[in-house]
Parts: C-alpha cells; sequence; structure tokens
C-alpha cells in the first residue's frame, strides 16, 4: 500500500504560478539511440463525465536531456484518461487514487513503469507540484493554471517536475538530504532556475547516475528477462486481460496438461502456474544473437524513420518449447520466444557472417521481431490502430455477447485477447461476421495449431447490441473464411 | 499474407512484418501481392506514415 508519506512533494518557485501551459500532447521527436530506457504511461484525470481533463506536457526532448548524462531515454506510452473528479481535484488523497486507479485497471506494469498521473490538486494543493513515490512506480504531477504564453521557461519547469519526481521513483533524494550531492549546484534534486537544473552539465552526478542504473524502472534498450522476472512478467494483465478469460480446454492446450480440476478459477491459477513454470534463462549466445539482430532492427526503422517502432524498448522473455506450441507472442510489453524458435532463428548467426548472411537472418528473424513488437505497440498506443482497424479498413468494433458454445472451445489469441472486431456485411448495414479461432474435437489435451480451426458466425446488431444469429434449432450460425473471400482476398 | 485473418492485430503485425522486410531488401513494399489486395496495403502504407514516423507523432 502506497503511503503519503512515501511520496516526495516539490512545492514550486511561485515565479511560474501564473504561466501559460498548454496541453503540448505527446512527443517523440528525435532518433535516440541511448543504451537505457525508462517507461512511463502517463494517466490524464479528467471530470466522471469524461470532460476538462489536467493540463498534461510531455517535454520529452528536455527530460530526455536532464538524464543525457545515464544515457536513460524517457519512453512515453500513449496517455490514458481516467475519469475522476475527485482525484482530478485534489479531494482524495494519493492512496485513494491510487486504490481506485488500481481497480479501474489504470495502473500498468509490473513494478518496471512509471505510472504518472496528470491532476489539477494534489490533497488540495494547486500546482505546480509534484509527488514521486521514492523507490516506486507512482508519480502525481499537477502542473497548474494556463493562463500565460512563455514557452521556453513552462518547458523548462514541465521538464524539471517530471525529470525531479521520476528522480525519486528512482530513488534520488533531495540534495539537501542527500550527502553525496552539492546542495549549491543546479542538480535536478537542487536548488536553481529550471533550465540550469535539467541542463545535463549538472542534473546528475556520478553518484546519482550509479543510483538510477540499479533502479528497477530503467532497462536496457535491449532487455532479457532473468527468470526470477521473468515468471512474474508473463503473468502481466495490467493492459489487458488473459489469464482471468481462459477456459478449461484452451488452458489444457497452452499448457499440453490435462487440467486437474473442472473449477475454471482453479484452472486459471493452474495456467498461471504452467506459464510461471516455463520461463527460462537466455543462455550468453543467445543473448549474443537477439541482440545482434534486434540492433540491427532498431538501425532499419530509424533509416527508414519508423520511430513508433524503433524507440520503443525491446524486452525479451525466454520460455520453454512445450508452453504455448513454442510459439512466439507477447504479454504487456514482454517478447516471448521459445527455446527451438530461438534456436531455429539464430541458426546461421556467428561473428564472421558474410553481408548476404547477415541479411538473410536480419530478414527472417527481424521479420519475426517487428511481427511482434507489433502487439507490444497495439497495447500501448491503442487510439493509433483503432484508427487503422476501423477508418483505413473498415473493421467494426463492437462487443458481441457472449455464448456459451463459443466460450468453451475459445483459443485466446495471447496478441489479441478481446475479440471485439466485426468485419462489416457487405450486404446489409446491421450484418458482421465474427471470426473465432476455436479448438476442434473433443480431446482432453488438444494440440497447439494441429487442433485449431477458425470459424465464422455470422452477426447481427440489435440496438445497441451485437449478437451473433442462430437458426430455427438454436445453433449458433456460422461459415469459413474461404466463404467470405470479399473480406479475405483483400488481406491475402 | 495468409495467416492471421482472426484478428486485425494479426494481420497488421504480418503486414508490418512483410513491409520490414522489404525495408531490408530495399524491395518496394507489397509489390507482390494480388490486385485486390491493393487497397488495404496502400491504406496501411499510409497509416504507417501517418502513425508511426517520427516527423507525424
Amino acid at each position: 500500500m502506497v503511503g503519503n508519506k512515501n511520496y516526495n512533494h516539490e512545492a514550486q518557485n511561485t515565479l511560474f504560478l501564473l504561466t501559460v501551459i498548454s496541453i503540448s500532447g505527446f512527443s517523440q521527436e528525435k532518433h535516440s539511440t541511448s543504451p537505457y530506457v525508462l517507461i512511463v504511461q502517463p494517466i490524464v484525470l479528467q471530470s466522471d463525465e469524461g470532460t476538462n481533463p489536467a493540463s498534461m506536457a510531455l517535454p520529452e526532448e528536455l527530460v530526455d536531456k536532464a538524464y543525457e548524462k545515464a544515457g536513460v531515454d524517457f519512453h512515453f506510452l500513449e496517455p490514458l484518461y481516467y475519469n475522476n473528479t475527485k482525484a482530478r481535484d485534489g479531494k482524495i488523497n494519493l492512496d485513494e487514487i491510487v486504490g481506485e486507479a488500481q481497480k479501474a485497471g489504470m495502473i500498468k506494469g509490473q513494478d518496471d513503469m512509471v505510472n504518472m498521473f496528470f491532476v489539477d490538486e494534489v490533497d488540495g494543493e494547486q500546482g505546480p507540484l509534484g509527488r514521486g513515490m521514492m523507490g516506486g512506480n507512482l508519480t502525481f504531477i499537477a502542473l497548474g493554471d494556463t493562463l500565460q504564453n512563455e514557452t521556453e521557461k513552462l518547458r523548462n519547469m514541465q521538464a524539471f517536475v517530471i525529470a525531479h519526481e521520476v528522480g525519486h521513483n528512482l530513488s534520488l533524494k533531495h540534495a539537501v538530504d542527500d550527502p553525496n550531492v552539492s546542495d549549491t549546484d543546479p542538480n535536478i534534486q537542487g536548488d536553481g532556475e529550471f533550465k540550469d537544473r535539467i541542463d545535463p552539465e549538472n542534473s546528475l552526478n556520478e553518484y546519482q547516475i550509479d543510483i538510477v542504473h540499479k533502479s528497477p524502472l530503467v532497462h536496457s534498450r535491449i532487455d532479457f528477462l532473468s527468470k526470477d522476472i521473468g515468471r512474474k512478467a508473463i503473468l502481466d494483465e495490467s493492459f489487458e486481460p488473459y489469464f482471468s478469460k481462459l477456459q478449461i480446454r484452451e488452458i489444457a492446450a497452452f499448457t499440453q496438461n490435462k487440467v486437474p480440476t473442472s473449477d475454471v478459477a482453479e484452472a486459471r491459477n493452474f495456467a498461471r502456474e504452467k506459464f510461471a513454470e516455463a520461463v527460462a534463462e537466455f543462455t550468453a549466445d543467445e543473448k549474443k544473437c537477439i541482440s545482434f539482430v534486434t540492433q540491427k532492427v532498431i538501425e532499419t526503422l530509424q533509416v527508414n524513420d519508423v520511430t513508433l517502432m524503433s524507440q520503443h524498448p525491446w524486452r525479451f522473455i525466454k520460455i520453454e518449447d512445450w508452453l504455448c506450441g513454442g510459439f512466439a507472442h507477447t504479454r504487456g510489453t514482454y517478447i516471448i520466444l521459445s527455446r527451438k524458435h530461438i534456436d531455429h532463428l539464430c541458426k546461421g548467426w556467428s561473428d564472421q557472417m558474410t553481408p548476404e548472411e547477415e541479411a538473410t537472418l536480419v530478414e527472417r528473424f527481424g521479420g519475426l521481431l517487428v511481427h511482434e513488437q507489433m502487439h507490444s505497440l497495439q497495447r500501448t498506443f491503442t487510439s493509433k490502430f483503432t484508427k487503422l482497424y476501423s477508418e483505413y479498413w473498415n473493421f467494426k468494433q463492437a462487443h458481441v455477447q457472449d455464448e456459451q458454445a463459443i466460450q468453451v472451445d475459445q483459443v485466446s489469441n495471447p496478441d489479441a485477447p478481446i475479440a471485439n472486431w466485426l468485419i462489416q456485411d457487405p450486404k446489409e448495414t446491421d450484418a458482421f461476421f465474427w471470426v473465432r479461432t476455436l479448438l476442434k474435437g473433443d480431446s482432453e489435451v488438444p494440440v497447439m495449431g494441429k487442433d485449431f480451426q477458425d470459424t465464422v458466425f455470422y452477426v447481427k446488431k440489435k440496438g445497441a447490441s451485437f449478437a451473433v444469429q442462430k437458426d430455427a434449432a438454436n445453433n449458433l450460425k456460422s461459415t469459413t473464411l474461404d466463404e467470405i473471400d470479399f473480406f479475405k482476398n483483400p488481406f491475402q | 499474407m495468409t495467416r492471421g485473418l482472426d484478428h486485425p492485430n494479426e494481420i497488421s503485425a504480418y503486414m508490418f512484418s512483410d513491409y520490414f522486410k522489404s525495408l531490408v531488401t530495399g524491395a518496394k513494399p507489397f509489390a507482390e501481392i494480388a490486385p485486390e489486395a491493393d487497397y488495404n496495403a496502400t491504406a496501411f502504407i499510409q497509416w504507417i506514415e501517418t502513425e508511426m514516423k517520427s516527423d507525424k507523432l
């Protein structure tokens, strides 16, 4: 439980209390090659009705400058908007806000990324001010009034507040409380003009940099999770539900084990145990090969300006071959690779590859890595993908009423666990097709891939709800992908 | 692209993988797709330009 006493707060110099703070949105303007990444999930508080969001600004370049000497790149995910008037207005305390945000599924990660709340007031105090949890993953920022326009000073102040409060998350103390930091230099934990405090010349000293590098919030840009950390990370459901929605037959398929219970809640716990059990340690050679290919992928993406992906952290978990058929997949921001998959992909890698061999490896292995990284982006930049699916490709986003006959044989795709996209029937406005992967046959332990089949259900919209159509005998009406070639062929 | 039609998350991931391979080889993205797939592929490239490239973020 988070206690208020754990938050360090910095009431800002009144000089900037009346400066204009505009909502600048997020910006990823540069091509960063910093060796370390710190992931930030911005959470913007707004009214219960979804209006009047708190001021938010993410001056990434300036914040990165403040941490330049530590080689840390701040990577801001797409901001989330959280409807909670009392929290926005500082009418409830930080513990209560965190508790409510947790219940609402707003807090992301496994204590390995910063959740940054933008509010109007903290405990009744107006901004600009911030409170960062010492050695924790939570920060509150109130940027204050936005009435005047002093752009440079304003952005320096915004960057300072973020750099300073996240510094507390990274276990940095105020200079005045830390004998290892001079309180006469304009350090991010010291005193002085905002622009000087975030200037890399004095922003961090060597002692502070060492502390920053030890924080669990700071990761190598290409990061291999240890077995212990991976066992926790593979169970992540902070971005979307997975284990909490699994059904018994698919658990048997994924774990290649007969599920020892007919109680679905117990079966889901069994799944969690088996998934954690499957996590393995990377070997030094595996790390070398994957790092080599990933670095080449990053360079290719950077040269072609695809920065949304190149700047996204590359975080890997290794699993044993028996889990999920050894298929590569993702969870949260992690890419999960099986032992045999790594062996197969690294075949041909060596320190003495010809340029042709290298290109073949990067094309083959890199092609898989970017596929998986897309799934991580789909979770962390959701609105971009919603736009692609609905505006460019004409999918319809909808929740279809649950059907027991589908649920019992469902195969939850770990990279697309929410089956909420429908295909518009070109002949009828309120008619849609819904593609679901289901388990065939009735074996207790279905085989991954071999026992999968795609089934296309007919869905009708009635009022505001969407339901699978049924025939006279009350059976669900379905067809195959081959029968809807108007959809299939344009994606072949 | 022959797999992953069950969800647009998979479609976009497979298509991006193909797009990436063309960046590696220097080939034109989706040069060998069927004519009826041209519209979705072109739309995807437009989306990449708008949503994944730095100067458009």
